[in-house]
């Protein structure tokens, strides 16, 4: 009902400012872009030049993403180099960041958290694109500087800020195949120190099914609203006030429950954040800044029948942090960082008896050395206090180094680490449908014993430890960087990341009912790396060139020592009959991809103000689930074939305040019903942009 | 529940191999009854009880000798759900058929056809605390893939070995557990707890080998 109204609203906004549209326009439109020195905040939580970053990174520029045609997070960032999104439950898109799962990639707005891993994997489609600036990823462990979850990388998304004086509006509206619709209505206005920022993001489709009659929709219908209300003040000696809020909403039809005739499957999501920024450059040399923020992520999934609801779960997350941190910077150009802050994390959870609460209490430092002009040095290291787990210490070094102008090394090791969830720590879960129970750490000795008394335990092997350890990764980092003229930069990046205590669940007894029991402990150890190759090219003033290529290797090395010893043995699905595998029959980690390669052509047109853009991605071979019956996945399994999704992107200036955008995505209609349920093949977009 | 008899069968297709196979038994012991090599497919040993609920239904009891399935005592081993009884030792619940014989057994690691010798030190009888074939997914001849597909899946590369009721020897690989062992099995549509396996009998006593 809330979402009605806040549509009306919508409604209501953009015909104001489309109304106004011709009063307002007074700028001048500018043909030319001036490429300005871009900066990034995410890796040292503090500005610095991309060029002279020490560690592998990237920034999708809002031109890029305005360009392409896309509306949510998760299509953008499968088009970079080394990325690759994996589908999750109903619809949702998780990371995979050098080849490590959507779990261990910490996703910030506004280089605060996003929070609400129901089932571990963070949603990147539950993120508009409408309103961003640009987006940095980092990758590599980063848990220096951000604690738990950087343990892959760091993505960063950041929002559009008010820079000129005056009223700015930009208004668009999408209609595309399968009734998908995404409008923005985004206004602001400055005036000297003053500034008010709003938008208001819509966006619904129809789903998808992609296999007709087996009673249920691939990706079922749904709409949701992003909301963005700002303040910021400029107090001169004072300092700067941010004052942001933001809101998202969501209506799903289909949820977790297996859809059976007459009853309704709901999804509901809500999602509040507040967030107070205070920064003040409290002498020439020394920089503060305060961040508070608070994070609020409930989701209800619920199954209705015509005199009520006969099934529900809810998730119901919330996250309070407050960040200190301090600049120093010395009159060389180096500087360093001393933050410090504490979270407050909340959880209540359908299957959670328990309501907790944890507390953690970090402190961090770091030191941007720039010993000459050539070689940079950057180092850190954060300490986290926790109430429920052991205290993590996660150092990090970095460099680069100029040999030349044209030539740079930049080289890096980091400490990653994300500490055990609340499922993996209290779930207590039963599914009486097909027969299973997974208790999480915390509760398994009470639900046990309660067991054992009422004399309905078959057997139980006691866990090792009931003391779960946080995930962690040694990840390194080396790559040069080679401008072959100044308009071809060349980079090459090896990466490693050697994964410890990865938490996986196991069965550790069974109920006298024949129910497995389940739970969770930290046996496997992993390994990413590979190799990652990128540059762009201008041939011609008007035409560009961009393209990457990631080699990957993700194993699990328990997996290797049973290949290694001859105990591994696959099943020919024909004959039936088992076979020996080899060491080299091992493929790896299930959802990875060996090659992955992106390209991409741009034409700008008709004096610079138009502009097609072309994009394929490759992504290479890979397994889903085990075929043969090793549980490994190998040479002789079934595999998704490599395949290639191409879009095109057409973006037509009329007027300086008017422009439309023709957006076909997977041209060439590719699809796997079965295995790729993210894709519904070839998809139509017309969008009409209003801005001054 | 159909058998197929793949010496019968090779004897059509391929005279040649019998007749080696059979010089080479003859070679050995010229007395040996030669050994019989089987498929059994469809063989269902379902339970009556719902997901969830204990498990009840009775054991389906299968004679290696009699190449079926049999009613009286002179059975080898038996299967309910995953469960798979060998007829020596003691039973665990009172619902397993008595054991009357000196039945054992244990599972092996390795390819069926490389496995040819019985270790008769690794043979177990049933006790009141565990069967000779172990339950559990990963402990015995299967795993259970858990959520999303909750399949059960017979581990590549397990050979079962058995002594019999009346001590010959037998060596078994289960294939498949839904319904006509279908190449990608759904344990959401395929029918479970229908076995296909196949096995390999010596009829004489004593011979542990099953070249």
């Amino acid at each position: 009902m809330r979402s009605k109204y806040i549509s009306k609203l919508i409604l209501l906004s953009t015909i104001i400012v489309i109304s106004n549209i011709n009063v307002f326009s007074q700028n001048e439109d500018s043909i030319k872009t001036i490429e300005m020195k871009e900066v990034m905040v995410s890796a040292n939580k503090t500005e610095k030049p991309f060029v002279e970053l020490t560690v592998p990174a990237k920034i999708i520029s809002k031109k890029e993403i305005e360009n392409s045609g896309h509306s949510r997070l998760d299509e953008i960032i499968s088009e970079q180099v080394g990325i690759i999104t994996v589908p999750g439950f109903g619809g949702s898109e998780g990371v995979q960041l050098q080849g490590i799962d959507p779990e261990y990639t910490l996703i910030l707005i506004d280089g605060l958290p996003v929070i609400g891993r129901v089932a571990g994997t963070l949603d990147l489609s539950r993120i508009s694109l409408a309103s961003v600036e640009k987006i940095e990823i980092i990758k590599g462990a980063s848990s220096s500087l951000y604690g738990s979850e950087a343990l892959g990388g760091v993505i960063n998304i950041i929002t559009r800020k008010v820079k000129d004086e005056g009223f700015k509006k930009n208004v668009y509206y999408q209609y595309g195949s399968y009734n998908t619709q995404d409008i923005l209505t985004d206004i602001s206005f400055r005036k000297n120190k003053f500034a008010v920022f709003g938008n208001i993001n819509r966006y619904s489709s129809n789903g998808y099914d992609l296999i007709e009659g087996d009673g249920q929709k691939t990706v079922e219908a749904f709409q949701n609203i992003t909301g963005n209300l700002g303040l910021y003040y400029n107090m001169n000696k004072l300092g700067n006030l941010n004052l942001n809020y933001k809101l998202f909403e969501e209506d799903r039809d289909g949820t977790v429950f297996i859809t059976s005739p007459g009853i309704e499957n709901k999804s509901e999501t809500n999602e509040n954040n507040i967030s107070l920024i205070y920064q003040n450059k409290l002498s020439k040399s020394v920089d503060l800044n305060i961040d508070i923020y608070k994070t609020k992520y409930l989701n209800k999934e619920q199954q209705v029948v015509p005199n009520g609801i006969i099934n529900e779960n809810n998730f119901d997350q919330s996250l309070s942090r407050v960040d200190v941190r301090l600049k120093h910077s010395t009159s060389s150009g180096s500087y360093y960082t001393i933050g410090f802050g504490y979270d407050n994390e909340k959880l209540e959870r359908t299957n959670i008896s328990v309501k907790p609460e944890h507390k953690s209490q970090f402190l961090y430092f770091q030191y941007d050395w720039k010993t000459n002009n050539k070689f940079n040095l950057v180092s850190g290291i954060r300490y986290d206090s926790h109430n429920k787990y052991s205290s993590q210490l996660s150092p990090k070094v970095s460099f680069k180094y100029d040999f030349s102008e044209d030539l740079n090394l930049k080289g890096s090791f980091g400490y990653g680490y994300k500490t055990p969830d609340f499922r993996q720590l209290y779930l207590n879960f039963s599914n009486s449908t097909s027969g299973y129970i997974v208790l999480g750490v915390s509760v398994i000795d009470e639900v046990i014993t309660e067991l054992q008394n009422n004399n309905e335990l078959m057997f139980y092997d006691e866990l090792f430890t009931t003391n779960l350890l946080a995930e962690n990764s040694n990840s390194y980092n080396l790559g040069l960087q080679y401008y072959v003229t100044p308009d071809i930069p060349l980079e090459i990046n090896l990466f490693r990341n050697n994964i410890y205590n990865l938490i996986e669940t196991n069965i550790v007894g069974r109920k006298t009912n024949g129910q497995t029991i389940y739970s969770y402990s930290n046996v496997n150890k992993a390994f990413t790396q590979g190799i990652e190759i990128q540059g762009s090219w201008n041939p011609i003033k008007i035409l560009t060139l961009d393209g990457g290529y990631q080699l990957l290797y993700a194993k699990d090395i328990e997996a290797i020592e049973s290949f290694q010893s001859g105990t591994v043995f696959a099943r020919d699905r024909i004959t039936k009959q088992s076979f020996e595998l080899k060491s080299n029959d091992y493929f790896g980690l299930y959802s990875r991809s060996r090659h992955q390669l992106n390209l991409g052509v741009s034409f700008i047109i008709n004096q610079i103000r138009d502009n097609i853009n072309l994009r394929f991605n490759y992504r290479g071979k890979f397994g889903l689930v085990d075929t043969n019956n090793n549980s490994f996945l190998d040479r002789y399994d079934n595999f998704i074939k490599g395949h290639v999704l191409s879009n095109i992107s057409f973006n037509k200036v009329i007027t300086k305040n008017i422009s439309f955008q023709i957006f076909i995505k997977n041209i060439f209609n590719y699809k796997d019903e079965v295995n790729l349920v993210n894709n519904p093949g070839r998809i139509y977009n017309f969008k009409v942009i209003l801005n001054n | 529940m159909i058998l197929i008899n793949i010496r019968s069968m090779i004897k059509k297709l391929n005279l040649l191999l019998l007749t080696l196979l059979f010089v080479s038994c003859v070679d050995d012991d010229p007395v040996l009854e030669p050994i019989e090599a089987m498929i059994v497919t469809n063989l269902e040993a379902k339970t009556t009880s719902q997901p969830g609920q204990p498990l009840s239904g009775d054991f389906v009891k299968f004679s290696f000798e009699k190449q079926t399935v049999v009613e009286g005592d002179d059975w080898d081993i038996a299967f309910r759900a995953t469960t798979i009884l060998v007829n020596g030792g003691f039973a665990a619940a009172d619902d397993e058929p008595s054991r009357t014989g000196i039945a054992a057994g244990y599972v092996a690691v390795g390819a069926y056809g490389s496995i040819n010798n019985v270790d008769e030190s690794l043979l177990k009888q049933d006790s009141e605390t565990a069967y000779a074939v172990p339950t559990g997914s990963g402990n015995g001849w299967y795993n259970y893939e858990g959520p999303p597909t909750h399949l059960i899946t017979p581990i590549a590369g397990r050979t079962l070995i058995f002594k019999t009721h009346n001590g010959r020897y037998a060596k078994m690989e289960i294939q498949s557990y839904y319904k006509d062992a279908p190449e990608s099995p759904n344990a959401f549509t395929d029918e479970a707890q229908v076995y296909t396996f196949n096995y390999t009998y010596q009829p004489n006593e004593g011979v542990i080998s099953f070249d």
